[in-house]
């Protein structure tokens, strides 16, 4: 899956300029860049969110093949977590992941009375839980802790596992292996695709 | 758009409806309160209701409908939805489908309690509430949907949202007559639905209004709703 020569203004603002991205099949794939930088919008245009995608966007599945987790969710619901993840099982075609101990823990509480950080894990989870080509991350890692956002990418690697292809938008650098392929937006005209290895020293953060 | 994700999401959004207790306050309690307040005024007829049934189906499907996708959209919550389900038509449609549930089931109660405490409530009422409400809460909905596309702050919005409903409802009650009927029918959706629960009884000319405004604000509501936008608006 790649984005070719990719254009894209906003109120007159050029946010990219003749980029290119690279996403490899089956992989955990990185979008690397500061706050702001049009992490969302090359996700947004990937997904095709409000048709926004265009001839640039290469090999990538139809809407219905993706998952997309966006970055803020407020879902305040009077339901429990046992009930909103039931749901997710009712719809067309689930992955079968084993069910994390945190989960477990919080299935008898309404979604409103969780803190921010176990209905992201929660939001996260119900997003690995449906069965698609294609999974989009958009900062998965905001609001958790270390060890949670680890044991998220957990879960991430384990779709990669099952043949998924994962891309994750984010500005930290916590979870990338060396091996992982990261798109790094250094500018609104360079974009640096490459493992994380080899991104790693050409990168100016 | 698979079937068993457009009933997953019914249920869903019927039980979050059902759960949402305070709700029902203002959208049932309060007409029920307003009619006992006015029953000792002139309560003749069955017709007495309709300004009733208008409050109803407007009121819940501005607060159920129309808010509750803005709210969605707004948190970012439409989106990851949208492609969980894989359609975001699936979830406007459901959500458009509870309200058509709670609305018969807030008339039926509204003119029972009627029927019980203040007039006979005839059983062609009753058929005509239920019947005639399908089509005023599509209607209600495509007219609010316009509010789908408006961009400014949220606070501004807010604003925008109890004027419009406190005005509505002040408009509603003063009972225009000549072209301030027609002016308002079309632009307060109040006097809108009201106007088509007094359909049968109107004159020629207000049911040509009637008619032009049905099939313009449904024309409205199918181009919003193809076009319904994911991502948030409001600044």
């Amino acid at each position: 899956m790649k984005v070719e020569n990719f254009i894209y203004e906003y109120r007159l603002k050029n946010i990219f300029q003749n980029v290119n991205f690279y996403f490899e099949d089956c992989q955990l794939n990185f979008i690397l860049g500061e706050n702001g930088i049009g992490k969302t919008t090359i996700l947004d245009c990937i997904a095709n969110v409000d048709e926004a995608k265009d001839d640039s966007f290469l090999g990538f599945p139809n809407n219905w093949e993706i998952a997309y987790l966006a970055q803020e969710n407020g879902f305040n619901v009077g339901l429990t977590a046992s009930e909103i993840i039931c749901f997710v099982k009712q719809l067309e075609g689930n992955v079968q992941l084993e069910v994390p101990n945190i989960i477990e823990e919080i299935l008898h509480f309404k979604f409103i009375d969780l803190t921010i950080e176990e209905r992201k894990l929660l939001l996260i989870y119900l997003n690995t839980m449906v069965d698609r080509e294609l999974y989009l991350f958009d900062d998965p890692e905001k609001y958790l802790r270390l060890s949670y956002s680890q044991m998220v990418f957990e879960w991430l690697r384990q779709l990669v596992d099952l043949g998924k292809t994962v891309i994750v938008a984010t500005n930290r650098l916590d979870n990338i292996f060396d091996t992982d392929n990261v798109n790094y937006i250094k500018n609104n005209q360079e974009v640096l695709a490459d493992s994380y290895l080899k991104i790693k020293g050409r990168m100016a953060f | 758009m698979k079937f068993e994700n457009d009933l997953a999401i019914f249920k869903v959004q019927l039980k979050i409806a059902f759960k949402d207790k305070f709700y029902f306050v203002y959208t049932l309690i309060v007409p029920i309160f307003m009619i006992f307040i006015n029953k000792t005024q002139d309560f003749q007829d069955n017709e007495s209701l309709y300004i009733y049934w208008s409050y109803i189906v407007v009121t819940t499907v501005f607060n159920g409908f129309l808010l509750n996708i803005i709210r969605l959209r707004e948190s970012g919550f439409f989106k990851t939805l949208t492609y969980l389900m894989g359609s975001k038509y699936s979830i406007v449609l459901s959500n458009l489908f509870v309200q058509v549930v709670i609305i018969q089931l807030e008339i039926l109660l509204f003119n029972l309690i009627v029927f019980l405490f203040i007039i006979k409530v005839s059983l062609m009422t009753f058929i005509y509430g239920f019947l005639a409400t399908f089509l005023a809460t599509f209607l209600v909905s495509a007219m609010l949907s316009g509010a789908l596309l408006i961009r400014i702050r949220k606070s501004t919005f807010n604003l925008f949202c109890g004027i419009f409903f406190i005005l509505g409802i002040a408009l509603l009650g003063s009972r225009p007559s000549g072209v301030i009927e027609y002016v308002q029918t079309v632009l307060n959706p109040f006097q809108l639905i009201y106007g088509l629960y007094i359909f049968p009884c109107s004159t020629v000319g207000f049911q040509i209004l009637m008619m032009l405004c049905v099939c313009g604000y449904l024309l409205i509501g199918a181009m919003m709703f193809k076009n319904i936008s994911i991502k948030q608006k409001l600044k």
